[in-house]
């Protein structure tokens, strides 16, 4: 039995008790019922903190599923100076891992003022891993990507290449910049009192949404055959530049582009820009000679001429209006039209031009696609020169049908020759096959485009023979290619000198064809910038036709047509 | 009275401790699930790094740089060069029967056995290009 005294301290004991667990209750309840959003906000202001989530760019890859440009993350290191205690002793550390000078490294550690430097960008992983265990205050890493490109210069012209922030600076990479690089998610990361990052799975979180990959019509086989053969010629023949289209003339799909000089896209920033130009569809020049197979196809289609009409080609010189004299390279006499285009004939071009008239010759100009762009979907492309009848000089109507006061790109001249080619249709090139998602769902698929008929299919068939017989008995006999029937023309242009006037010692040697004459698969064109000492079309770019068709046609298989390999072997 | 406020007490104290005990596991299975996601990360990374590098090896460009190096010329073979085997049956084994003068249910044993096995079979190289 308690006594009073007892009893009294016992009270005032749980008195006390009492008022101290009522105040600490009344206390949480101020805070956490009355006042919660002051301190929610300077905790969340410190535990919590938005992450972006960079997407992943699409790939680029090519007609086979192959990849030609793929993102990957690479690990880089930065610092925050304000927190580096003893830089001397981090700059040591790093200096032998990194392979950068100490200096340099505590310079940029020593810098009070900044509170973030970069120390190294996008190292190898084991040097990542490395400086992960060293664990060195004020010294952190994050992935950053990078785009990178597997076949090196395959190609090159056509994908492009990124900035360090990977976003596209030319061709396709520029082109579908939008496209491929998807959109970035964020999410909210808790982090701890000691930084360490803690799920914060009921915050709310938006995904990325990564880049849609091109699927291109580009086979990477068929561009490392034209890749090669270019360069051996490119090195062979010292020449400035030079291009070679391979395209399929039913359906327009580029093939296969490449251009001289090249670059590796993983090393753009060393690259001259010059090497990176894409020479195929922003460089225009007077092609010369293989022009006349417009001239030749717009005469036959208006019917002015036929296959058998004959033309006095005046012995080699011929006078035309305004003084010149008109010039074959070889003198010749009576020539049937056939026999005009076989033997490249200026003189006999001219006649034929002359019957045509200038309105029909333009029309059929622009009918075939010159003067504008082609529209296959590559940055930079220009239109070339058409000029109007209007602006014709009193010489146009004999220059202009010998691919001079013209200017065509290489691109341009592949869907020209494709006309004939396919029998007579004016095909939309293209390069960029599908668009596909993440999943590999398909998100865009393009189609061949007819843009118009430009001559009959009869015509067509008829100028196919007449090139086979430049490539049989004319010009073009480099280009023959073993077991099949191959039809062209060989050009060879004289340069305009920068001080006016054509050149005699710079000329484009270009060849444009298609193999085999009688279902072609392959339509070629083949540039040469400057080659030197020999420049002729038909001894410098012919025999790159002929080999990336030989290579080419052996890769799809398509079966020899026997009579042609036997008469073919026999004249090896 | 007072008994059942301790009674309360003691209760209402039991679960507040239950919840933080909740709210520290739920903060370390953050870690976790932090630590796994950057694992995730780390080996996405390192596959695409992976099919990359394999990528490259692959490459044409950069297999050719390498046999020129070591100054290996290849050029693809011409269609005529390429010559396909294809097996035919010898008659040679069946005819090594009849010679020795085995009994007649051996040299069928044998025959079928040579037919399923495509043992002594001789390869005919055929061109290509006939098909």
């Amino acid at each position: 039995m308690l006594t009073t005294a007892q009893k009294t301290r016992l009270f005032f004991v749980v008195m006390g008790f009492l008022m101290i667990t009522c105040l600490l209750w009344g206390r949480l309840f101020w805070l956490q019922v009355l006042h919660p959003d002051h301190w929610l906000t300077i905790a969340r202001r410190q535990h919590f903190q938005m992450l972006e989530l960079l997407p992943v760019r699409g790939d680029i890859l090519d007609r086979n599923g192959k990849p030609l440009a793929v993102s990957i993350r690479l690990t880089s290191v930065f610092a925050n100076p304000r927190h580096v205690k003893d830089p001397q002793r981090i700059a040591r550390r790093l200096a032998p891992v990194l392979n950068q000078p100490v200096d340099e490294l505590l310079a940029k550690l020593s810098n009070k003022e900044r509170g973030f430097v970069w120390l190294a960008r996008r190292i190898p992983n084991q040097t990542a891993s490395l400086i992960r265990r060293m664990r060195l205050p004020g010294v952190d890493l994050v992935m950053e990507p990078r785009r990178v490109y597997p076949q090196g210069y395959l190609a090159s012209h056509v994908i492009g290449c990124t900035d360090m922030d990977t976003v596209g600076l030319e061709g396709l990479e520029l082109a579908y910049n939008q496209i491929l690089r998807g959109e970035p998610g964020w999410r909210w990361m808790a982090r701890d009192a000691r930084r360490r990052s803690v799920g914060a799975w009921e915050a709310p979180a938006v995904a990325p949404r990564d880049g849609l990959h091109l699927v291109l019509t580009v086979d990477s086989t068929i561009q490392f055959f034209a890749e090669q053969e270019l360069e051996r010629a490119f090195e062979e023949r010292n020449a400035k530049g030079g291009c070679v289209v391979v395209m399929d003339p039913f359906t327009g799909e580029v093939l296969a582009l490449a251009n001289r000089p090249t670059f590796d896209p993983n090393l753009f920033s060393k690259a001259d820009a010059d090497h990176r130009r894409n020479r195929a569809v922003t460089d225009m020049f007077e092609p010369g000679s293989v022009f006349k197979v417009i001239t030749a196809a717009t005469a036959l289609g208006k019917g002015v001429v036929r296959p058998t009409d004959r033309f006095f080609c005046e012995n080699g010189e011929f006078p035309i209006p305004g003084g010149h004299i008109l010039h074959d390279h070889m003198p010749h006499g009576w020539l049937t039209f056939r026999q005009v285009i076989t033997n490249s004939s200026n003189i006999g071009t001219a006649k034929v031009a002359m019957r045509l008239g200038p309105a029909s010759l333009y029309q059929g100009i622009k009918a075939f696609g010159f003067g504008m762009p082609t529209g296959v979907g590559l940055p930079g492309e220009v239109a070339g020169i058409a000029k109007t009848p209007m602006e014709w000089s009193k010489t146009s109507i004999t220059a202009i049908p010998m691919g001079q006061e013209v200017t065509v790109t290489a691109m341009q001249l592949a869907q020209a020759i494709s006309v004939v080619a396919n029998g007579g249709v004016l095909m939309k090139p293209y390069i960029i096959k599908e668009i596909r998602d993440p999943s590999g769902a398909l998100v865009h698929s393009s189609r061949p485009e007819a843009v118009r008929r430009v001559i009959p299919s009869a015509v067509a068939a008829e100028l196919k023979e007449i090139l086979a017989g430049v490539v049989e008995e004319g010009t073009g006999k480099m280009a023959a290619v073993p077991g099949y029937r191959s039809a062209g023309k060989t050009g060879t242009a004289q340069k305009i000198e920068p001080t006016g006037g054509y050149s005699h010692s710079k000329f484009m040697a270009s060849f444009i064809g298609f193999v085999p004459v009688e279902k072609p698969r392959l339509t070629i064109v083949v540039v040469l910038d400057e080659p030197r000492p020999v420049y002729y079309g038909g001894v410098v770019a012919a025999p790159v036709f002929k080999k990336v068709a030989a290579d080419t046609l052996g890769y799809l298989q398509v079966p020899y047509q026997s009579q042609h390999f036997m008469m073919a072997r026999s004249d090896e | 009275m007072i008994r059942s406020f301790f009674s309360v007490l003691t209760v209402t104290t039991v679960f507040c401790l239950g919840y933080v005990q909740q709210r520290v596991m739920l903060v370390e299975d953050g870690y976790r699930v932090e630590r796994l996601r950057q694992l995730k990360d780390e080996l996405l990374d390192q596959h695409r790094v992976l099919h990359y590098n394999v990528l490259t090896l692959r490459s044409p460009v950069i297999l050719s740089k390498r046999l020129e190096r070591r100054d290996i010329q290849l050029n693809p073979p011409q269609q005529i060069e390429v010559l396909r085997a294809e097996a035919i049956q010898s008659p040679v084994s069946t005819q090594r029967a009849q010679a020795s003068g085995r009994p007649m249910w051996l040299q069928l044993a044998r025959k079928a056995a040579t037919s399923i096995l495509g043992i002594n079979r001789q390869a005919q190289a055929k061109p290509a290009h006939e098909e």
